[in-house]
């Protein structure tokens, strides 16, 4: 086989979709090559598709010791020489070596944004060495048509702005983080002859700042007391809760005399006031706004919808899902994917109704992205069954995608002022008059409604009794992945590709813990020494700049070269201050790694002697379980057995029935399991009984 | 110096957060007098027992209460 076509896609599974749709028959035929598929497709020429396994390439130091600090000197090596575990990514790089000594024509398929860039260019140059006369294969979906399309309507050369932008982005990530990791771990490593994986870099820096800044909000707050008045009013014989004027009274005595001077007197209502409020339907996903909403409906964290929808977007169910865009050009077809749709049951009803529409147009947002529209369904119906998670994901585009043709919800809002004496209470309300919008979003969105009755200007009402409550100002709430990850669009640092992986990385380390965001000892420490040494690198405003820079690489209007040279200016002061301070950080840091530690093993207090219960090995089976450490000092000898296998966790909770600590167990392929270690708790015993009976 | 709650590096009589935790106190006491009438005794006891109150502020708290009962011995 000679003188052919060969198409690199990203991963096997889209290179499977693009040989399937390129072929004449939609049959193209597998070859395998060293434990490598690729695709060989008749199309009047012959064409080879064959896929990468996402990077195929790495950003790597050039020669000397592998701990040393600082390194500025790098180059891109092939991934299995560098990482461990990547095996596999040798035999990608012989099979497309090979495949390419017969080829005429290169194209590039891999997806259109930075990092797709960068993994086509990558392979396209070193495995293949033309880049340079490469062609490039655009598209948004996987759907059969658009890969057709896509292939005819090749661009005639790579994006080279865009992998300019991509290989600075590795190449500046990877200056921070290997130079900073490795002060940090040889800074405990030299003080105190421990090793502990430490890291940090460009974007982790100022995030966990972000946690920290919080955290300490909340660690420092103080409540304030202020109190709201509150009447019970009697209209049409329904008793209906009337608020103040003020919202907040911010003095008892106030307060007090409100109350009675309230008290026992008639209302009169004395205006009705009626507004009605149009709601506009949401804009489409981009990849930020879509993992919010997923963390918001179904608890799922940014990286997992990333996950998710990347499986969607594979089975060409859905479009690009990386985007920044909250545009849906006519060009995708609306009326085509919403009679796709209409084909499933769940969606024929509300498709057919927009069907009926004369004109649709979507209700858009302002964010542009030139790569890519913003996230929408293709109408396909899955062909396999889809997981759970998947599922929902999947509807919940789809029923997005359905509300932005809707018309805007309206709403009735009531206020009703009531008038004791010179005191004024209201009473508001509020109506659904028309759902537009809403009807298409459903479960996912919901009005209060709440009916005022029909009253007049001048009607008597009778008041119940006036009363007020003590209340007190709460603390700022912690951050979960949806807020945070807003906050670092805010603040645009990171990219819409890179930040939840941020926030699985400051978990990983050990830095952030639980669902609601909790910075750890480690974390403290760590962005204390980094505020103290190193105040550039958790600097919001110099990432945001450096992000800048980048970004004008990608419109041409930065050169690669400057913005690494800006990188390395900044970075060698700070890891100058780190290597004269080694010795005080080192040991800052070592004591939060014990702390850390330590709390990773205490699971609460003990109720006999209210030492701390922790997670012990015996000396003799090494076997773990719960002890007291009032045992240490022969005063205390309560313990309680735990499961073998799995990794164990504080849940730092009780529990309701006898006030033991609270575990979870996380073993593989298995749902997490709570439960109270008490052996002898009586829920336990109540649900043994139970079974038993 | 070293914090007077824990130890830790401290620039005054208080470490970063503590110091925070302190200001913090200070200024919201204005707020809880003018709300309350309370004095500066009856203000820490209040806001240690608060469950609303942040650790640091607790600790802060607590330890002013010491020093107030340790001036009136």
């Amino acid at each position: 086989m000679k003188g052919y076509t060969l198409i690199v896609a990203e991963k096997p599974s889209a290179a499977r979709r693009i040989a399937e749709a390129l072929d004449v028959k939609n049959k193209p035929e597998l070859r395998k090559d060293g434990g490598v598929s690729y695709f060989v497709v008749d199309r009047g020429r012959k064409i080879v598709v064959v896929s990468a396994i996402g990077h195929l390439y790495t950003v790597t130091q050039q020669g000397g010791k592998k701990t040393r600090y600082p390194v500025f000197d790098f180059t891109w090596a092939p991934r299995h020489l560098v990482e461990k575990g990547a095996g596999k990514v040798k035999a990608h790089i012989e099979t497309i070596s090979k495949l390419a000594l017969e080829a005429d024509t290169f194209i590039d398929a891999c997806d259109f944004d930075v990092e797709g860039n960068l993994i086509g260019y990558n392979i396209l140059k070193y495995a293949c060495g033309k880049a340079e006369v490469a062609k490039r294969m655009k598209y948004s979906t996987l759907t059969s048509s658009d890969l057709v399309e896509a292939y005819e309507n090749v661009l005639p050369m790579l994006d080279f702005s865009l992998i300019e932008a991509g290989r600075t982005r590795h190449e500046v990530d990877w200056l921070y983080g290997i130079n900073l990791s490795r002060a940090l771990t040889g800074a405990v490593k030299h003080t105190c002859g421990r090793y502990v994986s430490l890291s940090t870099g460009r974007v982790q820096g100022p995030t966990l700042r972000f946690l920290v800044q919080r955290e300490e909000d909340i660690l420092c707050f103080v409540p304030t007391p202020f109190w709201t008045v509150k009447a019970e009013v009697e209209v049409d014989g329904r008793v209906y809760e009337a608020k103040y004027e003020k919202r907040t009274v911010e003095c008892k005595a106030e307060a007090v005399e409100i109350v009675e001077a309230c008290q026992g007197r008639s209302g009169k209502i004395s205006k009705v006031e009626r507004r009605i409020v149009s709601q506009s339907p949401p804009v489409p996903f981009d990849l930020g706004a879509l993992q919010r909403e997923a963390y918001r409906l179904f608890g799922f964290s940014p990286k997992r919808t990333t996950d998710l929808a990347e499986h969607l977007y594979l089975d060409a169910l859905i479009s690009y899902p990386r985007t920044s865009s909250q545009k849906l050009p006519p060009s995708i077809n609306y009326r085509f994917i919403l009679h796709s749709l209409a084909q499933q049951t769940k969606y024929e009803k509300p498709c057919l109704e927009l069907l009926r529409l004369e004109e649709l147009k979507p209700h858009e947002g302002k964010k542009i992205d030139p790569a890519h529209p913003a996230v929408y369904p293709t109408g396909n119906r899955p062909k396999r069954k889809l997981n759970r998670a998947q599922g929902k994901l999947l509807e919940l585009i789809v029923k997005r995608f359905l509300a932005l043709f809707g018309d805007p919800a309206r709403r009735e809002r009531t206020r009703i002022e009531i008038h004791l004496d010179d005191h004024l209470f209201f009473l508001s309300g509020s109506k659904v008059l028309k759902e537009g919008w809403m009807k298409f979003y459903k479960p996912y969105v919901h009005f209060d409604e709440f009916e005022l009755p029909s009253v007049r200007v001048g009607e008597d009402v009778v008041v119940k009794k006036v009363t007020f409550d003590e209340c007190f100002t709460k603390p700022p709430p912690r951050y979960n992945s949806g807020s945070l990850l807003k906050r670092m669009e805010e603040e645009s640092i990171g990219t819409k590709a890179t930040r939840a992986e941020i926030i699985q990385t400051l978990q990983k380390r050990k830095y952030i813990s639980a669902k609601n965001i909790q910075v750890t000892t480690l974390g403290f420490s760590l962005t204390e020494i980094l505020e103290k040494y190193a105040s550039t690198i958790v600097s919001v405003q110099l990432t945001r700049e450096l992000e800048e820079k980048m970004r004008s690489i990608q419109d041409g209007e930065e050169e690669r070269e400057s913005v690494l040279a800006e990188a390395i200016s900044q970075l060698k002061p700070v890891l100058a201050e780190l290597r004269r301070r080694e010795g005080t950080v080192g040991k800052t840091l070592n004591m939060a790694v014990q702390q850390s530690m330590l709390e990773e093993r205490t699971v609460g207090t003990c109720s006999k002697c209210k030492s701390q219960l922790m997670i012990l090995h015996s000396r003799k089976t090494g076997k773990r379980f719960v002890g007291c450490t009032g045992y240490f000092k022969g005063i205390c000898k309560t313990s309680f057995p735990l499961p073998q296998q799995g990794l164990i966790k504080p849940n730092r909770k009780s529990c309701l029935s006898c006030g033991s600590p609270i575990v979870t167990l996380i073993r593989r392929r298995r749902k997490p399991w709570r439960f109270c270690i008490n052996p002898n708790c009586p829920k336990k015993r109540k649900r043994e009984q139970a079974i038993e009976l | 110096m070293n914090c007077k709650i824990c130890g830790r590096e401290a620039e005054g009589s208080y470490c970063k957060v503590h110091g925070k935790a302190h200001r913090n106190l200070v200024e919201k006491f204005k707020v809880w007098k003018r709300a309350l009438g309370v004095q500066w005794k009856r203000y820490l006891e209040e806001v240690a027992q608060n469950s609303l109150t942040g650790e640091k502020a607790r600790e802060v708290a607590s330890f002013l209460l010491l020093e107030v009962d340790d001036s009136l011995h």
